[in-house]
């Protein structure tokens, strides 16, 4: 009894290239959709396949990179590279070079806030500043100060320190401070502490306990109460935290001396007169008063704080902006520690309970923040997972309403996160894992996260940074960049209609290294091979483009270029290898209106074959099996080949056929093609190739296996 | 001097012993308020601190269901700031309260010196009856 053939019709191919562990699921979606083996090629909203867009060359440079549109329409390119930051205008042109403390780019993030980009990383932060002039300046980030000199700073006592006291020499001017154990460091000088709440500068170190100050807010008195009773004034203690009942006077009792009934204590709050019958009210004790008197020698007293970010204690080593707030995270000294600056004043991170002032939170998890990313809600990134802070009008964020509420649990990367119109997309600590946020619209569970690279992860090796584009006018559909430690980059496309994002792996000659996309444009930061060494390069993906790195000849010549081999088209033909001069241009194509030089890249396509679930046709997975014929149907098409990879024997479809004009382009073709091949296998598969570089979108493939 | 005279001369002495009996009791009232006043004023003093105390107490209950840190910057901020709003009231309800009490003390010796000088003039104006002008 014969087995009857088997026909697989696809036209849709948007699921991408699929883990070829994964090579028997063809009972899964994804599979049928997908591809065995696709190189350098792109799918299309409509599931469709093209050959991928090559990318114009922008400038020389290394480093990694960003655009930023400050006022109006004028966007720049920045780039942040070893110990400089360097502008170029939209032209390519430089207008500003800036020293940076920064010496791996690659380690650093940012974010804009009007005219200005914040950079951290392992250093105090940078403030980019352009002016509407056109001034560039860079500066250490710094507090922003009041008229009378108070430092609107986050300050923090840290454990260590709990049980140590300080001591002012005075409340004004230029005072001598002393701690109760070690406490001052050479980074300390400049640093602000609070005594009793009230602001001082370190101005010098004596030791480790004893330093110089300069006193920025008058500092609270030292104050003994005589009580009228000694046994009520021994029912205080040193530590306690007192109150009289009047005046309303807070403080900390340093002192108690039941013979002479006094108790002695430095005010927390705010000096004021003694109230007619004040009681003094401490935790455990209640006494009345005769009188209060202002002690000249301030006290040592536990109630000093410090600044939380410091040279001493450390610098946020990400920042991002949402909400018209800066948000500082990753600190050295507080690992799951998020700080958001003051709505509309990023410099001011003065904690206050304020709706609009600035907040420090801790999660209470194991965790290290890496990153807080915004969108309808926000999202801290952490080594241990993902929370998400709720935000809405009616509980805007604001100190006393940050909610962390995990959202996914397991290890993450540092990896920056992409915010996307579904949510947010992120890297696991494999760095071979990406995974998507997304509402749910549930109100119990507003949030689920998923894995999209389940069927995709032998495509991702360390990825090093990922960006996402928005629909353009040239490539209308929303992708995911990922770009490998190897140089490689993987494309993701959207699926919303399926729930899964399809991957695809795009390589060439040149080795990415930074991706990033603003306003749908990706830029990617890539170093090429030359024979004169290593050049690196920013490159714009352009769908117009058919090499990488491409140059128009006319705008040479081009110093990285001298002597090397390149790649040219002009006019739409296919010229191959060619050698620029020792100028840096290319020769012999004066007659060519448009020559462009860049550097191949070459797509391939396996198709899956899948089988039936039963029926007749089941019984050829027990038989060797031929490709009887393959029916290709492409679009707007060149040359391109077609054949078994494993003999290395192809027929080329779509190039020049019998009456055309060969001193033309090849021409663009819409059409069916049929392929033969000979011999069978227990895994037949067949492969499409490209010969020339030029269009090429395919849009169905009908196999017909037989035994 | 007629029996009549007598009589009115009685007449108003007792209504001077009347009069002073009253104001001595208006004044004792007065006392009574006054040290009543002072308990109420510690009173609201103790009230607003327990109250203080509930109230940070449930802030830290709710944070810490919130998965933020209880010894974060902000939640001390918050916290002061619940404070400050607490002593705020608390001070400004016991001072009332005290002077309420500290009025109530005037008026009772008020009502006290009110009180000998209606029986020293009943006195005064009895005296003619029993002795002529």
């Amino acid at each position: 009894m014969s087995i009857p053939a088997q026909v697989i019709r696809q036209r849709d191919f948007s699921a991408g290239e699929i883990n070829p562990d994964a090579e028997r699921r063809d009972d899964a979606e994804m599979f049928k959709n997908g591809a065995r083996y696709a190189r350098n090629l792109q799918s299309l909203r409509t599931g469709q396949l093209e050959r991928r867009s090559g990318r114009r060359w922008l400038y020389n440079d290394d480093g990694v990179r960003d655009s930023f549109r400050p006022f109006g329409e004028d966007e720049f390119s920045i780039t942040f590279a070893a110990n400089r930051l360097t502008v170029r205008n939209a032209a390519g042109a430089k207008v500003a070079e800036l020293s940076a403390p920064w010496t791996d780019p690659f380690a650093i993030t940012w974010d804009f806030y009007e005219n200005r980009i914040f950079v951290c990383g392992d250093f105090r932060p940078q403030v980019i500043t352009v002016s509407e002039s056109g001034t560039w300046t860079i500066a250490n980030y710094t507090f922003y100060v009041g008229l009378a000199g108070k430092q609107h700073a986050p300050f923090y006592r840290f454990a260590e320190t709990k049980n140590i006291t300080m001591r002012p020499s005075a409340i004004t001017g230029s005072i001598t401070v002393t701690f109760s154990a070690p406490v001052l460091k050479s980074g300390h000088v400049g640093s602000v502490f609070r005594y009793a709440g009230r602001q001082l500068r370190i101005t010098g170190i004596t030791n480790s306990t004893t330093g110089s100050a300069t006193v920025l807010e008058k500092l609270n008195h030292t104050v003994d109460w005589d009580l009228t009773n000694a046994n009520e004034t021994e029912t205080f203690s040193i530590g306690d935290i007192v109150s009289t009942s009047g005046s309303g006077v807070e403080a900390e009792v340093i002192a108690v001396d039941v013979p002479s009934t006094t108790v002695r204590g430095v005010i927390t709050n705010r000096y004021r007169r003694r109230a007619s019958e004040d009681r003094l009210v401490g935790p455990v004790s209640d006494a009345d008063t005769d009188e209060m008197f202002i002690v000249s020698t301030p006290g040592a007293t536990t109630q000093w704080d410090e600044l939380f970010m410091s040279n001493v204690r450390g610098w946020p080593r990400s920042v991002s902006v949402d909400n018209q707030r800066v948000i500082f995270t990753d600190f050295p000294q507080h690992k799951s520690a998020i700080m958001w600056s003051a709505v509309g004043v990023p410099e001011d991170l003065l904690v206050t309970a304020e709706a609009t002032g600035a907040i420090l939170e801790f999660v209470q998890a194991d965790c290290r923040v890496y990153h807080v990313v915004g969108g309808y809600d926000e999202f801290a990134i952490t080594d241990a997972g993902v929370f998400y802070i709720p935000i809405s009008a009616e509980t805007p964020l604001a100190p006393g309403s940050v909610e962390f509420r995990k959202v996914f649990t397991g290890e993450v990367s540092s990896i920056r996160p992409v915010q996307v119109t579904e949510g947010l997309l992120f890297v696991d600590k494999s760095l071979t894992g990406v995974y998507a946020v997304t509402a749910t619209g549930q109100t119990a569970r507003p949030y689920l996260a998923q894995e999209i690279s389940e069927f995709h992860r032998h495509l991702f090796s360390g990825i090093r940074s990922m960006a996402a584009t928005a629909g353009t006018p040239q490539a209308a559909t929303r992708q995911i960049y990922a770009v490998n430690d190897d140089g490689t980059l993987v494309i993701g496309q959207y699926n919303a209609d399926k729930s899964y994002v399809g991957w695809l792996k795009w390589d060439g000659s040149g080795s990415v290294k930074h991706v990033a996309s603003r306003r749908g444009a990706v830029v990617l930061s890539t170093v090429y091979p030359l024979d004169g060494g290593d050049i690196a390069v920013a490159e714009k993906v352009d769908p117009n483009m058919l090499l990488d790195c491409s140059v128009d000849a006319a705008d040479g010549p081009f110093a990285f270029l001298e002597n090397e081999t390149v790649q040219v088209v002009a006019d739409g033909f296919y010229f191959g290898n060619r050698t620029m001069n020792a100028e840096g241009e290319l020769e012999g194509f004066d007659d060519y209106d448009e020559v462009m030089i860049g550097f191949l890249f070459e797509w391939k396509l396996q198709p899956n074959l899948g089988a039936f679930e039963g029926g007749e046709a089941f019984g050829q997975r027990l038989r060797r099996r031929k490709i009887s014929k393959v029916m290709i149907k492409v679009r707007e098409t060149t040359e391109f080949r077609c054949g078994d990879p494993s003999s290395n024997s192809y027929r080329l479809f779509a190039g020049y056929e019998a009456g055309d004009d060969t001193n033309l382009p090849m021409p663009i073709r819409s059409d069916v093609y049929q392929y033969r091949q000979l011999g069978r296998s227990y895994d037949p598969t067949y492969e499409l190739a490209q010969t020339i570089p030029g269009p090429f979108r395919l849009q169905e493939l009908t196999t017909e296996i037989t035994v | 001097m007629g029996i009549s005279a007598v009589f009115m001369g009685l007449s108003s002495l007792v209504g001077a012993v009347g009069a002073y009996q009253g104001k001595k009791h208006e004044q004792q009232q007065a006392k009574n308020a006054a040290t009543a006043g002072h308990i109420q004023a510690d009173q609201i003093d103790t009230a607003y601190r327990e109250e203080l105390t509930s109230t940070l107490n449930n802030i830290r209950a709710i944070r810490a269901t919130t998965g933020v840190a209880a010894d974060s910057p902000t939640g001390l901020a918050i916290e002061a700031a619940n404070e400050r709003t607490s002593d705020r009231n608390r001070t400004r309800d016991v001072a009332n309260r005290k002077i309420q009490a500290r009025q109530l003390e005037s008026d009772a010796r008020f009502l006290g010196q009110s009180a000998n000088m209606s029986l020293f003039g009943g006195v005064a104006k009895s005296l003619p009856y029993f002795f002529g002008a």
